[in-house]
């Protein structure tokens, strides 16, 4: 060894083992001028070689892509999974405001007027009708709704059942002074007083009775408060 | 392909092998290795934006594995393998050793303390400074030096005469 060396053979040694890749000045200026130093730094070089193949295990096939397969998979998985979110949400909020609009507006179903009304334009043909009912069919029709009215000085041009919303009723068209009226006898179909239709060509009253309601519409210019006194003498309060 | 998708394919294709062979030696199984790999990826792969720094990824990545290797031990206690029944094939067949070193450095590399090991791997298969591999493990680097040195003399203690090289120095 040199005795210029600040650094003995001890020390370079150590160092030759613990970190050959970094060594500083003084380290590499005494292995120039110590050959069994040399030697050994030459001999761990070598055996950091044999070291590092020794390490160099084989990796599995395919490793880098079986990795960037497994990330797409990762990926979709995430992406499917937000959609499921956002469609739970989704859900969730159209969940949510059907039931506060339910609650805002709990009993909201169309009107009787309305549906007496939608009644009559669904079957305009009944308004053109001309059968000449006579006053016996008509007690049979209208008997089993217990309802009770009255006409007998009227033409009948058309009497019959048909369903009105959730229950059977009966469908009579009778001749006005303008034109044909029709009267709707509506079971469950309660109404707490009585309320007038107005509406296109069309006015008409809605009369509550004991066990639903009747309905007496007709021609807009009709006059129909004196139908309704004759025909529904009964009237409920 | 996007940035992300880019920086990533990249990111595997040069530090896969390397991340494997490193989890292999610390869990000494290779299929858990290849789980610990995937599983450091897909980690990455969720982080990669925080990863600043292309030139640091080797050690980012490393630093992932170690966490996921030690959360995985932490779970699971853990199972030493006898190095006879490591398979011929998973010591390699590249390089200028035999079968017989390879299989003599296995059984050398395995029988050292994980604290001894872990900075080994880091230093010789990682390229890793000594200064890099402290700042890894959270210790000095006087440590690191230590552990280091301790690893490699008691790796030659045992290998010295069977790799038929003469590594030994005497100090």
């Amino acid at each position: 060894m040199n005795e210029k060396s600040t650094i003995n053979c001890i020390d370079v040694r150590r160092l030759l083992l613990s970190n050959p890749a970094d060594l500083e000045k003084d380290t590499l200026q005494h292995l120039n001028i110590c050959p069994s130093c040399k030697k050994a730094a030459l001999d761990a070089s070598g055996f950091d070689d044999r070291l590092l193949s020794a390490l160099k295990v084989p990796v599995p096939d395919g490793l880098a892509n079986k990795i960037l397969l497994t990330k797409g998979i990762h990926e979709n998985l995430q992406q499917r999974r937000a959609r499921n979110w956002f469609r739970a949400v989704a859900a969730s909020i159209v969940l949510t405001t059907s039931i506060i609009v339910s609650l805002m507006y709990p009993d909201s179903p169309a009107s009787v007027s309305d549906i007496a009304l939608a009644h009559i334009k669904a079957e305009p043909h009944h308004l053109q009708d001309r059968k000449n009912i006579k006053l016996t069919k008509l007690d049979k029709i209208i008997k089993p709704f217990n309802m009770k009215i009255n006409i007998s000085s009227q033409r009948i041009h058309y009497a019959g059942t048909c369903k009105i919303r959730r229950s059977i009723g009966a469908h009579i068209v009778i001749q006005g002074k303008k034109a044909p009226l029709t009267i709707l006898l509506m079971p469950d179909e309660k109404v707490s007083s009585r309320q007038t239709i107005n509406e296109d060509n069309f006015s008409g009253i809605i009369v509550p009775v004991k066990n639903g309601s009747i309905a007496i519409i007709g021609d807009k210019q009709e006059d129909l408060n004196a139908f309704e006194k004759q025909i529904i003498p009964q009237a409920a309060t | 392909m996007n940035k992300k998708d880019k920086e990533f394919d990249a990111l595997v294709k040069a530090y896969s092998t390397d991340i494997y062979r490193f989890a292999y030696w610390l869990c000494k199984d290779v299929a858990l290795a290849e789980d610990m790999t995937q599983e450091t990826f897909t980690r990455a792969w969720k982080a990669l934006d925080s990863l600043v720094d292309p030139k640091a990824a080797k050690g980012w990545l490393i630093t992932i594995t170690r966490r996921e290797i030690a959360r995985h031990f932490s779970k699971k206690r853990i199972e030493t393998i006898n190095i006879q029944d490591v398979p011929v094939e998973q010591l390699g067949a590249d390089g200028d050793l035999s079968q017989h070193d390879k299989l003599i450095i296995h059984e050398a590399i395995f029988s050292l303390d994980n604290e001894y090991r872990e900075p080994l791997l880091l230093q010789v298969l990682g390229g890793f400074s000594c200064n890099e591999i402290a700042d890894m493990m959270d210790i000095k680097p006087g440590a690191v030096m230590t552990r280091l040195f301790r690893a490699k003399q008691q790796l030659r203690q045992v290998l010295g005469p069977d790799i038929k090289d003469n590594v030994m120095v005497k100090l």
